[in-house]
């Protein structure tokens, strides 16, 4: 890519795009140089930034008309409501399954949480990537880190994990996971829990809403097989 | 002139108007560049304070927003730099810009691929680092940066520009579609882009916060001492 200028910079909103994820690669590497001389663009950058994650929670969190009294009545009446609704619900639902995967930072069971252990992030280029891990024969849990290609630009993801069985992939959990707000790089983080899963051989999707995906294949070396 | 400069000329003997931004860069970097290798402390300090904050930026996004390991490999970038700088090794010091940012490049590529590579062993107190998806998530800054934003959007005077804002920022819609849906000049929705972060980034350091600082929480210098 021929080398920017600052014309082209503001013009073609390079900042902006960078803020949110959406150069190119070569943009970026360009950019990247750029940036390298310039501070004050640097600057720019920041402030596109903190901009985009104030209109998001300014967004989230506009200032209420009513007042906090208010707001807590509406709150406990809606909580009785739904806490109601829900006992009425469940009162002949099966219980629900122990799932396989977890969001990364959310609150596990307490055997799991200790056999935690950090596996290589694994980054995507394009298309789909295959890669290995090795564990301990001991090892209960998984984390693993995804940087999605096709998707990068979403804040939000349906993540899915399956497993190989004789040849098919098995759908085992699936879970939504929001994009952390000040992370520009949508690095999706997720716990999986080995101890459910027989197969050594783990695929995982990352859908966005637009309908782009990223797939993972991850090949679990080590494992032993489950019962 | 910089010889660089006048390779940029056109052939019809007129200069590319791209060619004049990077004019003044190359012949700073040479400049720096030469002074560095001629052993003056002060070009050193110049040459750190001008590239470090882009350096951080973009080991920042490359290290996923790990402060402190893009804080050391900013480091290491500057001692690669500065050594080939003092022993005048560089093979074409107006492309120090473009050097430095590839070796910062290479070097969190290098420690990517080195944590890849690391066997994983239990370890309880990785734990703690599974409960840590979002470092420097503070709701307190998040409230704050928020209210500000709020704030902006409520000095403007045109509901259109607001939502110029909204859709090009949050729902990432391109230039040409927005302008051609309020029906604005692309010199307009310039103008909007271009207020709107001035006048954040006053009421940011107004607040006694600039955008950089958010970025940078160190300073560092790097000793002579410590490449010999």
């Amino acid at each position: 890519m021929a080398e920017l200028t600052r014309a082209r910079i503001d013009s073609e909103h390079f900042v902006a795009r960078y803020a949110q994820g959406r150069l190119s690669e070569a943009e970026l590497e360009a950019f990247e140089d750029y940036c390298v001389l310039h501070p004050d663009v640097v600057d720019q950058v920041q402030t596109d930034r903190i901009l985009i994650t104030g209109l998001r929670h300014a967004k989230a969190s506009r200032p209420s008309r009513f007042s906090r009294t208010q707001v807590f009545a509406l709150a406990a009446s809606a909580l009785i409501a739904v806490f109601g609704l829900a006992t009425w619900q469940l009162r002949d639902a099966p219980s629900v399954e122990n799932p396989f995967m977890y969001r990364a930072g959310e609150s596990l069971p307490a055997l799991l949480a200790q056999q935690i252990v950090e596996a290589p992030a694994i980054s995507m280029t394009r298309g789909s990537t295959s890669t290995a891990v090795s564990v301990e024969p001991e090892t209960k849990a998984l984390r693993l880190e995804f940087e999605p290609a096709r998707s990068a630009g979403a804040s939000e993801y349906r993540v899915a994990l399956a497993e190989e069985i004789d040849g098919h992939w098995l759908l085992r959990s699936e879970l939504e996971h929001v994009r952390p707000e000040n992370h520009a790089v949508p690095t999706v983080a997720v716990i999986v829990d080995l101890t459910r899963l027989s197969s050594t051989h783990l695929r995982i999707t990352l859908a966005a809403a637009n309908g782009e995906a990223d797939e993972f294949n991850l090949h679990v070396v080590g494992k032993p097989a489950a019962p | 002139m910089d010889s660089s400069f006048q390779q940029q000329s056109t052939a019809a003997g007129e200069r590319d108007p791209n060619a004049w931004a990077s004019a003044g860069d190359s012949a700073w970097c040479v400049d720096i560049a030469q002074r560095i290798g001629a052993g003056d402390p002060s070009a050193e300090e110049s040459l750190v304070a001008r590239v470090r904050p882009g350096l951080l930026m973009l080991l920042m996004r490359r290290c996923a927003y790990d402060s402190e390991l893009a804080a050391d490999l900013c480091q290491d970038t500057l001692l690669v730099v500065l050594q080939r700088l003092r022993n005048r090794s560089m093979e074409d010091p107006s492309k120090l810009a473009a050097f430095a940012a590839q070796t910062a490049r290479q070097l969190a590529f290098d420690s990517h691929r080195r944590s890849a590579l690391r066997k994983t062993v239990v370890d309880s107190t990785i734990v703690e680092m599974a409960q840590i998806e979002a470092p420097g998530d503070d709701p307190v800054e998040q409230a704050s940066t928020a209210s500000l934003v709020r704030r902006l959007l409520e000095e403007l005077s045109h509901h259109r520009d607001r939502e110029v804002l909204r859709r090009f920022y949050l729902l990432e819609q391109g230039k040409e579609e927005i302008c051609s849906e309020f029906g604005i000049a692309p010199g307009t929705f310039d103008q909007v882009i271009f207020r709107a972060r001035a006048r954040l980034r006053s009421m940011l350091q107004a607040r006694g916060t600039s955008g950089r600082d958010l970025l940078c929480g160190f300073t560092f210098w790097v000793p002579r001492s410590w490449l010999n």
